[in-house]
């Protein structure tokens, strides 16, 4: 009885953000007659794509008590890579692994710098955010680079049954990705870490290399949202990306994911995804400037901090 | 360093008269404190009275360090009277002591770094002319270089503090006490960072203070120097005035039978076995640079092994270096008689030498993970399979310690941090039972919980040693220590100074060896 009062109240939260996100569709298919058309919806999928694969390792890595800052200049950079390695070895399976291979060795030179010279994670990756973007600029010389490879585009492009294969990608991460936040070994150990680093030490957990396991994470996702990005535009382009970090840390903030580190939940990083994603979405929509846009993510994060502080506060 | 202080002491009266002004004496009656859970202060009454060098002695825990802080404005004391020249004063600020001329000199400066020496003597009261728009550096370097001269201290005002030595730096200390007219002076542990001739030097300061009328009040766990500079003694135990006696009418040996008190009242005794198991744990010349120096013992199979010490006796230290969490520079150690080094917690604990932290809060719990997490994150493998982890495990193994050990918690699930702090103590203790440990290495596993919850935690160690785990256990409390072990071995600076088998224990005895360097 006890742990059923528990869950429920640990799912009050998904419960009461899942209701927004009702109230949410119905009011914009008021809002706006465009809400609901097939264009305006594959729009909301694509762009909730992008910030749900990049949810997953944003909320490892700020549940272990750090954050990764250079996941947006990360995917243009895999993208171009895995290009280039597609066009040296023909083979456009291998220029996924290519991009997969790139975004992950971003990650191991965070990892190591975060978790064994441990450095700062926020002036680590902060830094890498302007490395990495100048290191895309001056390889493609800024110029964007066309890709038509079938194989290459199809996670982006292709669908089965009519459903965008992006889409079951997705939720087959997440239920993966869930189930080891919560029921792994790696898991547990990323919660000890970001709960309390020395208790974790003492405990004997190798807090260094899991450290870097998240930022290699990080990296690889990154890698394969850029397959996606690169599949949706047919095109590697030196500046995609931009401004991906940010929306993804108020998506998860939004759905609950503390920045402090030692608690959170997968599920919670997806809701505040779906919920951030329709009101961008929405917002887009309405007759008013696009710039609106920018404001809204900076005040729903302070607003989604502020009131989860308080609702903790009064838990106490 | 610079090194500007001539450490040669002439010996002679260097302060000019105008920079002290007129001495006083402070009182205080009936001063009482507590905090929750524990009363600090009871009832305290001394007077401190001009040029007098009044020292304050006591263990850990005794009061020492809550006067003087209630004395400086820090802590508002919860009933009793101050008194300034038989004045009565409310000391409920900070900056309310040191406008009174109160001051501390601490452990820790209060001095800014970046800033230089004048900056930091003016701090808070600069010289300025033009309603406060134009410092007036000259004068401010003139009167810090005069203030500095009087105490023997010749140096470039333009220098930074970062560059200072520690004693010059605690020189600067005391001349920013004097420039804000302050007649008494608090010194708490001044000599843990210094060396032999910089002690001289700021106890030649402070007896030309105490000659010009200032009042002192010195803190100091080092015996023989309280006995050196203080011209009475006040001892305080459990919050309590033991005496206040003239530093010549007593010795060494009489102030740490005060300090500890001559009814050994042993709270908790020990059931002994008679027949110890065999040597589980034997340790060779271990040696860190600068922490322990040529440590040797042995532990066996259902004893407990004292370590008593003062903080920085290297007790921890030694523990955390047997256990792999820092590096040791030289030794050996040996686990059921074979040769091992453990380079990481992991190594020894598979090996089954375990571990718990001194401080919990820090690196004992993990706040926001419920209790069945806590205690299993040491052995999280045994709980799982192929790397996922196996919920029914994991209750039952936490269901068993809870059970065996006592634990109030309303759930498996509720978080530790909202348990007490005896609790929390029994899941550090917990979490180093799930990997059946051959040696149980606790680190003052008493510290801040209530003497019901110190009963309950002794009884879970008697319980151990009769399922034959070897126990090494530090604490600061002697009759707890007393209590518990078979054995016990002093350690002062690093050192083992003596090992008392169990008939041979004697509070006095392991007092001395641990306060007092033998010569």
């Amino acid at each position: 009885m006890e742990t059923l009062k528990l869950k429920i109240k640990s799912n009050l939260k998904l419960l009461a953000l899942t209701l927004i996100s009702v109230i949410l569709i119905t009011a914009s298919s008021f809002m706006s007659p465009f809400f609901l058309s097939i264009g305006n919806i594959r729009n909301l999928l694509v762009h909730a794509s992008v910030l749900a694969i990049m949810a997953i390792p944003m909320t490892f890595t700020l549940i272990s008590g750090g954050l990764d800052l250079s996941i947006g200049s990360n995917i243009a950079f895999a993208g171009v890579i895995g290009f280039l390695v597609y066009q040296f070895t023909g083979n456009p399976l291998i220029g996924m692994i290519g991009c997969l291979a790139a975004g992950g060795f971003i990650g191991i030179l965070n990892g190591i710098m975060i978790g064994y010279l441990k450095i700062n994670a926020f002036m680590v990756t902060l830094a890498f955010l302007a490395i990495v973007r100048g290191a895309t600029l001056t390889i493609t010389g800024g110029r964007t680079i066309s890709v038509v490879n079938k194989t290459f585009n199809y996670l982006g492009q292709g669908s089965i049954f009519g459903i965008p294969v992006i889409l079951i990608l997705i939720v087959v991460l997440y239920i993966i990705f869930h189930y080891v936040l919560r029921h792994s070994i790696l898991g547990r150990s990323i919660y000890a870490i970001g709960g309390n680093e020395n208790a974790a030490i003492v405990a004997g957990i190798k807090t260094k290399l899991i450290i870097l396991y998240t930022y290699i994470l990080s990296g690889m996702m990154a890698g394969l949202c850029s397959i996606f990005v690169v599949g949706r535009l047919s095109s590697a382009q030196p500046w995609a990306g931009l401004g991906v970090e940010f929306e993804t840390i108020v998506a998860v903030v939004l759905g609950g994911i503390s920045i402090a580190g030692g608690e959170g939940d997968l599920m919670e990083s997806l809701i505040g995804v779906i919920v951030l994603a329709i009101i961008l979405n929405i917002l887009g929509l309405l007759p008013i400037s696009p710039f609106y846009q920018y404001v809204a993510k900076g005040a729903i994060m302070i607003g989604a901090v502020f009131i989860y502080g308080r609702l903790k506060r009064m838990q106490e | 360093m610079i090194q500007n202080i001539n450490y040669d002491i002439k010996n002679k009266s260097v302060i000019k008269k105008e920079i002290l002004k007129e001495g006083k004496k402070l009182k205080v009656v009936n001063i009482s404190k507590s905090f929750p859970g524990v009363k600090a202060l009871n009832n305290v009454s001394l007077e401190f009275k001009s040029g007098e060098i009044h020292a304050l002695v006591g263990e850990n825990g005794a009061g020492k360090s809550t006067l003087v802080k209630i004395i400086s404005g820090v802590y508002i004391k919860d009933n009793g009277e101050i008194y300034i020249n038989d004045e009565i004063v409310e000391i409920t600020y900070p900056r309310i002591a040191s406008d009174l001329g109160i001051s501390v000199i601490h452990q820790e400066f209060s001095l800014i770094p970046e800033l230089n020496i004048a900056q930091n003597i003016f701090l808070g009261i600069e010289l300025a002319n033009f309603g406060g728009f134009k410092l007036n550096k000259k004068e401010m370097h003139k009167r810090s270089r005069d203030i500095l001269e009087s105490l023997d201290f010749y140096v470039d005002t333009k220098a930074t503090i970062y560059h200072l030595s520690v004693s010059e730096q605690q020189t600067v200390e005391i001349a920013k006490a004097l420039i804000r007219d302050s007649w008494l002076f608090i010194m708490d542990e001044p000599t843990s960072a210094l060396s032999e001739k910089e002690v001289k030097f700021l106890f030649n300061i402070i007896k030309n203070l105490a000659q010009k009328g200032a009042t002192i009040i010195y803190i100091s766990h080092h015996l023989e120097e309280v006995f050196e500079i203080s011209d009475v003694v006040t001892v305080l135990r459990d919050g309590s005035v033991v005496g206040t006696n003239e530093t010549s009418s007593l010795d060494q040996h009489k102030v740490a039978n005060l300090m500890v008190g001559k009814d050994v009242n042993v709270m908790f005794s020990r059931k002994r076995r008679q027949k110890l198991g065999r040597v589980v744990l034997e340790v060779k010349e271990l040696t860190k640079k600068g922490f322990f120096k040529d440590i040797s013992f042995n532990v066996r199979e259902g004893e407990v092994l004292g370590l008593s010490g003062l903080l920085g006796s290297g007790r921890s230290e030694l523990c955390r270096g047997i256990y792999g969490l820092d590096k040791v520079d030289a030794g050996d150690i040996y686990l059921d008689g074979q040769k091992v080094r453990f380079n990481s917690p992991l190594n020894a604990m598979k090996k089954g030498v375990l571990y718990s932290p001194s401080d919990r809060k820090k690196e004992g719990i993990i706040s926001l993970m419920p209790c069945d997490e806590n205690l299993t994150i040491m052995s999280l493998h045994w709980i799982s399979f192929l790397g996922w982890i196996k919920n029914k495990f994991q209750l039952n193994i936490s269901k068993d310690i809870i059970k065996s050990l006592g634990i109030k918690a309303s759930s498996v699930k509720q978080k530790v941090l909202n348990l007490s702090g005896g609790n929390q103590q029994k899941v550090l203790i917990g979490k180093c039972l799930t990997r059946m440990p051959k040696v149980l290495i606790l680190d003052d596993p008493t510290r801040g919980i209530d003497v019901g919850a110190k009963e309950e935690i002794y009884k879970i160690i008697e319980k151990l040693t009769e399922e034959g785990v070897a126990i090494i256990i530090i604490s600061p409390e002697i009759p707890e220590l007393i209590g518990i072990s078979d054995r016990v071995l002093t350690f002062l600076n690093g050192k083992i100074i003596n090992e008392y088998s169990y008939h041979e224990i004697d509070q006095e005895k392991i007092l001395s060896d641990i306060l007092i360097e033998s010569e």
